[in-house]
């Protein structure tokens, strides 16, 4: 089920990212917030997904040990 | 068998779909709204990837390792690219006009929006006009008239309304009158946007004016002037009728120069396609390369034609003379006419009169003297046959010779055949006419009597090039 679970935050990684990349964009053109200030967000999201995929494997991993 | 994403046939429909509808509803401004709202194409292709992975997840199916594959995200940092470029350069060009017309290449996209124009003043009858259009046509015509009127239609291609608006508010087209010096400009180089703009303008001016027009990209259509005519423009066709004073032309390329009924000299210069000079009473000079094809008709003045291949002289063209690449023919001309070229070249010359001096690098030659008085001939060609048809009764004192190949005497008495080596000579003296050379190193030499015999190269006879299909306009290119 954990196994199952970083599965998916891997998959949805990308997407999330792309989404992610497309409003920073959109917040760019439409004067708000200009990409250039607001790229690390992509950064700190990709790092928060890589950490829940982390998590979610490490109690398997334990798991499997005991 | 891994099923794809569902992404990039979606993506395909909406490709499609923009263009079709920006073919179908021009008007639109579809490339804008793309430029505008790109960033949530990728959002939208996020969310549904997202949507397509958490369902096969909630049916337990085997899930992709990556939810955006490594070709899928090099074809997001095109999106981005394209998209950012869009509306991005035009603000960097706003910034930076100086380097505006280095990325004239969004000129391709926006929406044309086009102006009236109407203007006039009034002016003296003989007034010296300064025509100054960047880009458009501009038809100029002398009528009974004493003020200078400027109509048309002025275009201005551009991305939005207000930019073309602020455009065409930029770019007056202006008559101002200095003493006898009238000065007509469209004013686009005021404009320092990437907006493009062209006015296509009708001028009538007094008969008596004189004209100056210059531009970078458009034609001129002049007619009807009793002053002179100077046009200079780096891309142009130029048609000129019934100018009374001295025509002076400079372009750097044209797709046509036509000169009909001028009453003055024409001095032709620049690079261009198609020449075409008909009924010219003064001089004609013209220097540059011309790769169509040249054809003059009517002129009662001596011709001097020039590029860096072929330099010719005709004194006087009843007939007309016509020459391409690799053709020359001429038609009841008066000399002296000379001739050089080191190109390849046929050459065909008929009923000519006085004297003519051909020299040729390579080509064959064929020579049909008329009834007028002939003076020296001298023909000289490296490689190619000569064909000499004189009428029967004609006086000359003729020398033919081959350094290789063969002669023959279709004329008869008085000419003498002598073969030499691989080579020979014909010569002969009928009465006290002037002098005939004739020499080729390598070739047939044949001397007929006109109007007898087949012409040697009649097959080979000038046909003019077939229409070309017109070709798109490109983007000023600098040339040379």
């Amino acid at each position: 089920m954990n196994a199952n679970r970083a599965a998916l935050l891997q998959a949805i990684r990308g997407p999330i990212m792309l989404m992610m990349l497309g409003l920073l964009l959109a917040a760019d053109h439409f004067g708000s917030y200009s990409f250039s200030r607001t790229w690390p967000a992509l950064i700190i999201v990709f790092g928060i997904l890589k950490l829940l995929e982390r998590l979610a494997l490490r109690p398997q991993e334990h798991g499997g040990g005991m | 068998m891994r099923r794809g994403s569902v992404v990039a046939p979606l993506l395909l429909i909406l490709i499609g779909v923009l263009f079709l509808v920006n073919n179908l509803r021009p008007n639109l401004s579809l490339l804008e709204l793309v430029g505008r709202y790109w960033p949530f194409l990728l959002v939208g292709w996020g969310a549904l990837r997202l949507l397509e992975i958490l369902i096969l997840s909630a049916k337990s199916r085997p899930l992709p390792t990556s939810g955006i594959s490594g070709g899928e995200w090099a074809l997001v940092v095109v999106i981005a690219l394209v998209g950012s470029s869009l509306l991005v350069v035009g603000r960097i060009n706003e910034r930076l006009t100086g380097v505006s017309s280095a990325i004239r290449g969004l000129e391709v996209f926006g929406e044309n929006y086009d102006y009236p124009v109407s203007v006039e003043q009034k002016v003296g009858s003989t007034p010296r006009v300064i025509v100054e259009n960047l880009r458009g046509n501009a038809r100029i015509v002398g009528v009974d008239t004493d003020e200078v009127r400027v109509t048309g239609r002025k275009t201005i291609r551009a991305m939005q309304q207000e930019r073309a608006d602020r455009a065409n508010e930029q770019s007056p087209v202006e008559i101002n009158v200095n003493g006898d010096q009238v000065v007509i400009r469209t004013n686009q180089e005021r404009v320092l946007g990437q907006e493009r703009i062209s006015a296509d303008i009708d001028i009538t001016v007094p008969r008596g004016a004189s004209v100056e027009a210059r531009g970078r990209y458009g034609d001129f259509d002049i007619s009807d002037l009793s002053g002179s005519v100077d046009v200079v423009s780096d891309s142009a066709g130029v048609r000129l009728e019934n100018i009374g004073g001295n025509v002076r032309i400079d372009l750097r390329r044209s797709d046509i120069i036509r000169a009909t009924n001028l009453r003055g000299n024409l001095d032709l210069k620049g690079n261009g396609k198609d020449v075409e000079l008909e009924n010219i009473a003064g001089l004609v000079t013209v220097s540059g390369g011309y790769s169509g094809e040249f054809q003059v008709r009517t002129l009662a003045q001596p011709l001097r034609y020039e590029s860096n291949s072929t330099e010719l002289r005709v004194t006087r063209i009843p007939g007309e003379l016509r020459m391409a690449l690799g053709h020359l023919s001429a038609e009841r001309v008066v000399g002296p006419m000379k001739l050089t070229s080191n190109r390849s070249k046929d050459i065909e010359i008929s009923d000519f009169s006085d004297a003519l001096e051909i020299v040729l690098d390579r080509g064959d030659i064929q020579l049909s003297p008329g009834k007028g008085p002939l003076g020296k001939v001298d023909v000289r060609t490296r490689s190619g046959n000569i064909d000499l048809a004189l009428l029967p009764d004609s006086r000359f004192t003729l020398t033919a010779s081959t350094n290789r190949g063969s002669v023959q005497n279709e004329y008869g008495e008085p000419i003498q055949e002598d073969i030499r080596g691989q080579g020979g000579v014909l010569s002969g003296k009928s009465g006290a006419g002037p002098e005939m050379r004739l020499a080729t190193e390598r070739g047939t030499i044949r001397v007929r009597k006109a109007g007898i015999g087949r012409p040697a190269m009649e097959d080979k006879a000038f046909t003019p090039n077939p229409p070309r299909p017109p070709v798109p306009i490109r983007p000023q290119t600098v040339v040379q």
